[in-house]
């Protein structure tokens, strides 16, 4: 499955990968043996971390090396290996051991390259057999630098005049051949590989970890191994390694090759803040564009709304019975110590998956009431609108941790969010009493995806609901409606002093309000009859079903229900006023066009 | 009887050759896995039952040196669901090496704490299957001997009908793993297979323990509709390079 899916993906993308066993490295030190191999030039290619711009960097020869005689990789390797410069110690120092074992690696990486050149009939390949044969290297360095610049951990990979030597089609050969018998252990096995079902040479150990950092980890290891076993707990029957475990040398290669470059593009991976990454792809690539929307995390409203048509219009994905062969993987990794750890493996036809996103989409789209449209909240907001608010934006990284894995799983597998994202929710609201568009998105996703049906929410008001908490919040939205029209210059609204009182336990705090109302509403009757008027009818309207209803505390769901109340009232309340000020304009144009004295309509509420 | 009749009036006859139907067990727990030989260090379980996990319930429940069990059919009656654990475990397991030290040396103690390795498990949750199976009595056993008589498959094949329905078993039964243990009883024919279409790969057919230690063969796995057939026969022997265990903590040393 995986890792099927993985050399697949491997096949369609081939041109883009690099040679096998290569991977991108920066390369520090250029060493120039001319055309001829007359003569060693050290370039340099060390660049300050502010030109990043000007860093080369090439895919060359890689593959997991450990042990205490370390072998060296083809042509390009460290300055240790290249040039035979010792490691210096923590005061600098180079001992006999280091500048020995320098030695003994310089001559292993010299005799590679004088083996590489003795299969290669290219010219460049006789110059490096020129340059190589003549003992250990000896080489110019360019003006101004300094023999001590050239660190034994620099990468050097070598040229002969034009010409990168690792780019010869007889070096990528002789590297892969090279891979092979390090990694097929002590004795040639064969059989049938696991993963293409072929019978082919087998691996002993996988070739290449993932890059390091490309897994983010607050653990101690770096990079890791996808298939690795190492301790007798770990194979069946106590074998180590992959004795029990076939996979041929090209699966093996191109699996991690696959991996390391879905793990390099910003296109189809996405890396979470705490630890792990998630990879996506699809089988044939057709259009997923939708998928790109989604993990790009903009959501573009129009778009949006083609997704959310398609999926409403076309047939259900399982009416074509597999007449759609496209289908959608994602792969969530973490790791522990040095090895991947699977969390999650999507694979799912294309149209299930546009239909996960699209149910996304619907079921936390807040429609704005100002505006006339839906909004649609990127992920990462609402995973962050769990954290503090600042007063002017969240705090960074104050998100819960873990969340936002938690919500794109929920996405993808179209399931319910984290039970404790609501009362960590809840809590931000209190804490912050602030109430915006990621906060509200994230309480309808959590409300919809219910498993009680009650608790479903219809996306406006809905004035015919007779849930008491619904109606709590609607009535809250509307006395701060009469204190703001009352008192417009006030420095503590109601909001500011009772949303949390109200949200948790209405029955002592809200008769309260509503009676303090009063001497709000006798004011507006003085100034604003209008408004008065409006506002009272709304007011009673409302509270004549609630009144006989008065829950001693709301529970958290409860409370979600107040505020998705509260919520749409005042989005109905703004989508009111936006009606009001556009009649308002068009009688405006209109008593313009005409040119005769306008008779304005009946003065709409600006506050109802 | 398989071995009484000639191969080529079994095929004719129908049902594959066999001459009774097929014995249905259904079996479900709220978790399980089985593990795919690529990933097990972090383990990833296939998406349904193994062959020989299948087996493995069926000997929990019943099981004698005279028959073995063969799977013919696995069903999938609940949609494929994951989850994931992550849990303190240790790294090595007990050999005789160890065992002998133990004996040899009174003061010598294993450290778990020392020997800790986390490991995570993706794992199915909410499973059920159906497992279809026919049994397959020995040529000796049917002969009979001086000591028993011959014995027949219908004995067999009542008694484990007889097993399933009073829910008895000798061990618990398992799915996948020791700790996920698993129920079972009568089909449900309430109980539909799910819509769910997939090509596994290569997959455990069974292993067979004979003197030279255990052997793993494997057959190539998909499942159309909710069903997965298994071929009588797996895929050719050494086809799949898995080395037999050197040791087992109960045998000599390797």
């Amino acid at each position: 499955m995986l890792l099927q899916r993985l050399t697949e993906y491997g096949e369609r993308i081939a041109g883009k990968l690099p040679a096998e066993f290569y991977r991108e490295k920066q390369i520090h030190w250029v060493l120039d043996i001319g055309e001829d191999g007359q003569q060693g030039r050290l370039l340099r290619r060390k660049v300050s971390g502010r030109q990043r711009d000007q860093v080369v960097s090439k895919p060359v020869p890689y593959v997991q090396r450990s042990g205490t005689k370390v072998p060296p990789y083809l042509l390009v390797d460290t300055a240790e290996f290249a040039l035979g410069i010792a490691k210096a110690d923590k005061d600098g120092e180079v001992t006999d051991k280091a500048k020995d074992e320098a030695e003994r690696r310089h001559e292993a990486y010299r005799e590679l390259v004088l083996r590489w050149a003795g299969t290669s009939d290219e010219p460049s390949a006789a110059a490096a057999q020129r340059f190589f044969s003549a003992g250990p290297v000896t080489f110019s360095l360019p003006e101004g630098v300094d023999a001590k610049q050239v660190e034994a951990k620099d990468t050097v990979a070598v040229m002969a005049g034009t010409r990168w030597l690792h780019d010869l089609d007889s070096a990528q050969r002789l590297w892969a051949q090279e891979v092979r018998a390090r990694k097929g252990g002590a004795e040639e096995r064969s059989g049938l590989c696991l993963v293409c079902g072929e019978h082919r040479a087998l691996l002993a150990t996988i070739p290449e970890p993932v890059k390091k950092g490309a897994v983010p980890t607050t653990g101690g290891s770096n990079e890791g191994q996808l298939i690795s076993i190492n301790a007798p707990a770990q194979g069946r029957g106590g074998a180590t390694q992959l004795v029990n475990t076939p996979v041929c040398h090209q699966c093996g290669g191109r699996s991690m090759a696959v991996l390391n470059h879905l793990l390099a593009s910003d296109r189809h991976r996405r890396r979470f803040r705490d630890d792990g990454v998630l990879l996506w792809w699809t089988r044939h690539g057709q259009d997923d564009s939708a998928l790109a929307m989604f993990f790009d995390d903009q959501p573009d409203p129009a778009e949006v709304e083609r997704l959310l048509d398609s999926v409403h219009t076309r047939p259900a994905p399982t009416a074509g019975g597999g007449l759609d062969t496209d289908a959608f993987y994602a792969l969530s990794l973490g790791l522990n110590n040095a090895r991947l750890v699977v969390r999650d493996w999507i694979d799912i036809p294309l149209p299930a998956a546009r239909r996960n996103l699209a149910a996304w989409y619907e079921d936390h789209g807040v429609w704005d009431g100002w505006e006339g449209r839906t909004r649609y909240v990127p992920l990462w907001q609402m995973a962050l609108s769990c954290g503090r608010w600042l007063g002017e934006r969240y705090a960074p990284k104050s998100a819960p941790h873990g969340l936002e894995p938690e919500l794109l799983r929920s996405a993808l597998h179209q399931i319910r969010p984290p039970a404790r994202a609501l009362p960590l929710l809840l809590q931000r609201v209190h804490a912050d009493r602030r109430i915006d568009l990621p906060r509200l998105a994230l309480l309808r996703l959590l409300l919809n995806r219910s498993h009680n049906p009650q608790d479903h929410l219809m996306p406006q008001l809905d004035k015919d609901s007779t849930d008491p908490a619904y109606r709590w919040g609607r009535l809250f939205a509307v006395l701060e409606a009469v204190q703001y029209e009352a008192l417009p210059d006030i420095n503590t609204t109601l909001r500011d002093k009772f949303f949390s009182a109200a949200s948790t336990a209405p029955a002592s705090t809200m008769p309260r309000l509503y009676r303090d109302a009063r001497a709000h509403l006798k004011r507006l009757r003085r100034d604003k009859p209008a408004a008065a008027h409006a506002l009272e009818a709304r007011l009673d309207e409302i509270y004549e079903k609630v009144c006989d209803d008065l829950p001693g505390h709301l529970d958290d769901v409860q409370q979600g229900r107040f505020i998705i109340g509260y919520s749409h009232q005042r989005a109905e309340d703004r989508a009111r006023r936006r009606a009001a000020k556009e009649a308002k304009e068009k009688a405006q144009r209109e008593a313009k066009t005409a040119d005769v004295p306008a008779q304005a309509d009946a003065p709409q509420l600006s506050a109802s | 009887m398989r071995a009484t009749v000639p191969a080529r009036r079994r095929a004719a006859r129908g049902n594959e050759g066999w001459a009774f139907p097929d014995l249905v067990v259904e079996v479900w727990g709220d978790a399980a896995c089985f593990t795919r030989p690529e990933l097990k260090t972090e383990r990833v379980s296939y998406p349904l039952m193994t062959p020989s996990a299948a087996r493995g319930v069926l000997e929990a429940i019943f099981w004698k040196p005279q028959f073995h069990y063969v799977v013919r059919k696995i069903e999938v009656l609940r949609p494929v669901s994951w989850m994931r654990v992550r849990r303190n475990e240790v790294k090595s397991v007990i050999s005789v090496q160890e065992v002998k030290k133990l004996q040899a040396d009174r003061r010598h103690r294993y450290d778990v704490e020392a020997d800790r390795d986390q490991r995570s498990t993706l794992a199915l949750r909410d499973v059920r299957y159906r497992i279809h199976a026919q049994i397959v009595v020995s040529p000796e056993a049917l002969a009979g001997s001086a000591k028993f008589p011959p014995a027949s498959e219908e004995k067999y094949r009542e008694q484990l009908r007889r097993r399933v329905e009073r829910g008895a078993c000798f061990s618990e039964p398992f799915l996948g793993c020791r700790e996920f243990s698993a129920s079972f009883g009568k089909p449900d024919p309430g109980q539909r297979a799910v819509d769910f279409s997939d090509e596994l790969g290569v997959m455990l057919h069974s292993i067979e323990y004979g003197p030279g230690g255990e052997r793993y063969r494997w057959f190539r796995a998909s499942v159309t509709d909710g069903v997965m057939e298994i071929p009588l026969e797996p895929l050719p022997e050494g086809a799949v390079a898995i080395v037999s265990p050197g040791w087992r903590a109960d045998g000599a040393e390797g």
